[in-house]
């Protein structure tokens, strides 16, 4: 080896060296431990989906400044973040300390042991305080995995001002009046079509689908078995085919429509209908963001036999490859708690999100400043959940086809439910082999 | 002194040079490439980690092969390519005769035909999915304005209108490469051929079905086997545009494939089915080849 090599070698090694004494995002620096801040100098990271992420940012850094830990956001599409949890879940690399999933997904992620549970850091104040319908949706098997974060249930939406132009002086209640004031709108002219869905290949589809069914007086799933092949689950998909093709009250596009499409056209006065998460309202009066600002309320979702509407989660767990599984809590607990919900819901207006706690739910300041507060509780009451089933995931899939295919005509609701009914009693037998 | 005293063979020394490129490779290619046939041969029992993997042989291609959904997709994907591969060549053959003149400003006609090939997949997407939208598209404005529709079409939420809206833009977003190449090869036929024609009284379709066909079969077989293999990897576009739907009308086998191995953590089944695609393009550009051969094209 002749000099200029030996230097370089020496050079070399000096570097790795340098950059091996490098924080490692773990130490805190000064080398000396705070009392009061015990993790300081650890940084967690977090996925989380749109439109929240300004929110998150200045809580996470509230956090920061209150203990020390740092808390990267990575902002993935909502329909994206399961598809990287599953890669980052079976690659190994454990990326995520907090990892964010629907409701729906928990299940499956629970049974894989992607997540950790929490039941050792849930107080039983906090157990206390959560509302039942919560409860649901942060445990699986007897174990708890997390807290609720985005917590939101549809609500049924109506304009007044168009309602009043035809003459009607209350929002329908039954399916056979909401056909009728959608027709008679149309007739007047008012809009060309009197509401649209979110009916396209997506969750969204069954959401509505869970929540038709449920004004019929059934649910898809009961007891975790199948339901929906039933005269209740047949007489919500005809309800959906015929609105469109029979009554000609829905906006055909509805078939490839997501949640925001309906809201737009809602927003835009071009409907008169919606059925929405959360509590639209706030956004809705927003002049700058709708045309109906003022004009519109809430209502409980028309019915056959009694209304219903579909309740959903985001929830915040730590995954099983984080190495700081007690900050990751207290970050969850910061953001999620009953202190945190009540931040975020004053701070961003609770249009779509709720809270998972009674405390803050009976807090005057939150209620005086959601519109439509009493109604949305009381079509909470009805929310039905979705079920937590490993397989859930490949049956929804498999559903929104079969309803997709009804809304396109392929099928009859007759043929499609029977075939879904086959179709979940072979994913049933590959999951129990 | 002696300046050309070597320390090693130039033979070594580019073999250290190339080495960190080399394990790049193997890293990013090779590795997937062994661990995906390793994936097709087991299922990991994800949602059943008490289990573990399990070698289960053939099972995961069976599958596939029992599954009517896979033959549905493979249906639709034949079909995409099949429209396509044709569609593209024939638009990309036409614009490179077009540019081929010497009309005005054919270099600035020439670079704005890039422009869509350029446009990354997904925003090709997005772009078509904001022309096509329902209520505030540009096409359904535009149809109706001219008195051609009574009522908005809703392109993407109807079966055959769905699967014909990726045609097209499948077909706007590929044509420009098919136009680039057919360009080279047009500038390759000697002038000299032409003008002999014109002399012995040959008309221009006589001219372009003698001289510039035979010239461009080369190029032509070549575009065959990129495009087809191209059309068999579609995804990026038909994920932006319709996700696969309505219903699975628009599900082509790259879609397929993704949600269940992304989507359904099915990665065994998923790894299966990509193979027996693999090999279905194969056995097309092995077709494609042996034509090259039996017309002796080089």
């Amino acid at each position: 080896m002749n000099k200029k090599t030996k230097s370089l070698v020496v050079l070399m090694c000096m570097v790795l060296f340098l950059a091996a004494c490098g924080s490692n995002g773990n130490s805190n620096g000064s080398g000396e431990k705070d009392p009061a801040k015990p993790n300081k100098g650890i940084t967690l990271t977090a996925i989380t989906p749109p439109g929240m992420e300004d929110y998150y940012n200045a809580r996470s850094k509230a956090f920061e400044e209150k203990t020390g830990v740092k808390v990267n956001i990575e902002v993935v599409a909502w329909n994206d973040i399961i598809t990287k949890l599953t890669n980052d879940a079976v690659s190994g690399a454990h990326t995520y300390d907090i990892i964010g999933i629907d409701d729906i997904y928990l299940a499956k992620f629970a049974d894989a042991e992607w997540i950790v549970p929490v039941d050792q850091y849930m107080t039983e104040q906090l157990k206390g305080d959560l509302m039942d319908y919560a409860n649901r949706f942060i445990q699986y098997k007897g174990k708890t995995y997390g807290l609720p974060w985005y917590t939101a249930w549809k609500t049924f939406g109506y304009n007044k001002d168009l309602l009043k132009k035809i003459g009607v002086d209350h929002p329908p209640q039954t399916w056979d009046e909401f056909i009728q004031d959608s027709q008679k709108l149309q007739q007047e002219g008012s809009v060309q079509y009197a509401s649209a869905w979110s009916w396209g290949r997506m969750e969204a589809v069954i959401c509505d689908f869970v929540a038709i069914m449920g004004t019929m007086g059934a649910e898809p799933f009961e007891n975790g078995k199948p339901n929906f092949n039933t005269e209740k689950g047949l007489e919500a998909l005809q309800l959906m085919y015929d609105m469109i093709y029979k009554y000609k009250i829905v906006d055909p596009a509805s078939i490839q429509f997501a949640e925001s499409e309906v809201n737009s056209a809602f927003a835009a006065g071009q409907t008169a209908f919606q059925f929405q998460w959360g509590i639209p309202l706030v956004d809705l009066n927003k002049p700058e963001n709708s045309q109906v600002a003022n004009m519109t309320d809430l209502s409980l979702f028309p019915s056959k036999a009694s209304s219903a509407s579909t309740i959903g989660s985001f929830v915040q767990a730590i995954s099983k490859g984080s190495k700081n599984p007690e900050a990751a809590w207290d970050f969850i607990q910061f953001l999620n708690g009953p202190e945190g919900q009540k931040d975020m819901i004053l701070k961003t207006g609770g249009t779509d999100k709720f809270t998972a706690w009674k405390s803050v739910s009976e807090d005057p300041e939150i209620q005086k400043n959601l519109p439509g507060f009493e109604i949305a509780m009381k079509q909470a009451d009805t929310a039905l959940a979705r079920p937590q089933l490993p397989w859930y995931q490949e049956w929804s899939a498999m559903m929104q086809d079969r309803i997709q295919m009804v809304l396109l005509k392929s099928k009859t609701p007759k043929e499609a439910l029977q075939e879904a009914d086959q179709e979940t009693q072979k994913i049933i037998e590959k999951y129990n082999k | 002194m002696n300046h050309n005293t070597k320390i090693m063979s130039e033979g070594r020394f580019a073999l250290i040079l190339l080495a960190p490129t080399l394990l790049l490779i193997v890293g990013l290619l090779l590795y997937p490439l062994l661990y995906s046939i390793y994936l097709s041969f087991v299922d990991l029992n994800i949602t059943n980690p008490a289990i573990g993997t399990k070698f289960v042989g053939f099972r995961n291609f069976m599958d596939n092969l029992s599954d009517p959904v896979f033959w549905n997709s493979l249906k639709i994907t034949f079909n995409f390519a099949f429209v396509t591969v044709i569609g593209s060549l024939l638009v990309g053959l036409f614009a490179a005769l077009l540019l081929n003149n010497k009309i005005r400003a054919r270099g600035l006609f020439r670079t704005l035909l890039l422009i869509p090939w350029a446009i990354p997949l997904v925003i090709v997407g997005m772009i078509w999915k904001l022309i096509l939208h329902p209520n505030y598209g540009s096409l359904n404005a535009l149809l109706m304005k001219a008195g051609i529709i009574q009522h908005n079409i809703v392109w993407l939420s109807d079966a055959n209108w769905s699967l014909v809206m990726l045609f097209i833009s499948e077909i706007w977003r590929s044509f420009p490469f098919v136009a680039l190449l057919y360009l080279a090869a047009l500038q390759t036929i000697p002038q000299d051929l032409f003008e002999a024609a014109s002399v012995d009284g040959a008309t221009k379709r006589k001219a372009f079905w003698h001289i510039t066909m035979p010239y461009l079969q080369a190029t032509t077989l070549v575009l065959l086997i990129l495009r087809t293999i191209d059309a068999f990897r579609s995804f990026d576009l038909i994920f932006a545009m319709t996700k696969g739907g309505p219903a699975n009308k628009t599900e082509i086998v790259g879609l397929y494939l993704y949600k269940q191995g992304f989507t359904f953590a099915n990665f065994g089944g998923s790894a299966a089915g990509s193979y027996i695609v693999t090999l279905l393009i194969l056995v097309l550009v092995f077709i494609y080849i042996k034509l090259m051969k039996v017309h002796n094209i080089s």
